[in-house]
């Protein structure tokens, strides 16, 4: 995993405000994270509305938690976790596949990869559990082991589809495509 | 050059997208709402708690002065009666302070004040009726 954020001392002032109802202390914090979060969200799912919709629930939650939320722990890991849980569970719902071997993750056609020479291609491109999967683990720091056991499935299968999604993203890096 | 590294450091530098400002009137739209819904219910709760006072107090008028069971022997208001009313005010003080914090509106605490005010004049002793020693 990352290394733990430092706590700040605002933010927690800000939190304890919006405990007590403050808007402009909730306002703040939203401001605080909310690009973060819904560029997460984005990166996670692929899709502009979902990653509004994620990004709404992820703060409506924090709303709903304030009061259980600690103020002398950084709140940008809870907010990512509780966006990272709300694409997966987006993700499970939509793509009943998941539960299913590994290889349907991958599936036989290609969109055109002529198209969409930058990297924000190549990781659209990818199949929405391996892009998901290979952001948890390559950015935010998700164990195979944690991916495993939110997936439901073995950490082997987290490590297969993240090497086959990173290999082919140097596949496309090693034969021109992208930047 | 080792490819893994440059994938994720080529990961890290994509732009983010940019937030839409709708996100925050959504967000701020359901706060207001949930507020609101909060507001309405302590104020229902607040009334709820001043009715049930109102019956408590009055009670002792509803019954037969003569034998005012609020009243020891020596005239004063009984230990378990000044309890009652102990305990009454806490909860009283405790609900006002919640409303004061979430900024309650005057009309919804001004009842708990009345409420507050009866209580105490309840705590001051009443004086022993006077018996004709004839």
């Amino acid at each position: 995993m990352q290394a733990a954020p430092e706590i700040n001392p605002e933010e927690a002032a800000l939190l304890r405000k919006a405990r007590w109802g403050d808007h402009d202390a909730f306002a703040r914090l939203y401001q605080a994270h909310a690009k973060a979060i819904h560029a997460l969200a984005y990166r996670l799912t692929g899709n502009a509305a979902a990653a509004e919709d994620i990004t709404q629930e992820t703060f409506l939650k924090m709303l709903g938690f304030l009061s259980g939320l600690r103020s002398d722990a950084p709140l940008r890991p809870w907010l990512k976790r509780v966006a990272a849980n709300a694409a997966i569970d987006r993700l499970r719902r939509e793509q009943r596949f998941v539960s299913a071997a590994d290889d349907d993750a991958w599936p036989d056609t290609w969109p055109d990869q002529s198209q969409n020479l930058e990297m924000m291609g190549m990781l659209q491109r990818l199949p929405p559990l391996a892009r998901t999967l290979v952001w948890l683990h390559e950015m935010e720091g998700w164990s195979h082991p944690e991916l495993a056991q939110r997936f439901g499935h073995s950490p082997s299968w987290s490590k297969s589809i993240v090497s086959r999604a990173l290999a082919k993203l140097r596949d496309e890096i090693g034969t021109g495509v992208g930047p | 050059m080792n490819e893994a590294p440059r994938i994720h450091e080529q990961l890290r530098a994509l732009p983010e997208p940019e937030l839409p400002a709708a996100i925050w009137q959504r967000v701020d739209s359901r706060r207001r709402q949930r507020i609101r819904r909060r507001k309405m219910g302590a104020g229902i709760a607040a009334l709820a708690m001043v009715a049930v006072m109102t019956v408590t107090l009055l009670s002792p008028i509803t019954t037969a002065p003569e034998r005012d069971p609020h009243l020891s022997l020596a005239g004063q208001p009984r230990a378990s009666s000044m309890r009652d009313v102990h305990e009454q005010l806490e909860a009283l003080d405790r609900a006002l302070q919640t409303a004061y914090d979430r900024g309650a509106s005057d009309a919804e605490i001004a009842p708990m004040w009345v409420a507050r005010n009866a209580l105490l004049g309840n705590l001051r002793p009443r004086q022993p009726t006077q018996k004709n020693r004839t």
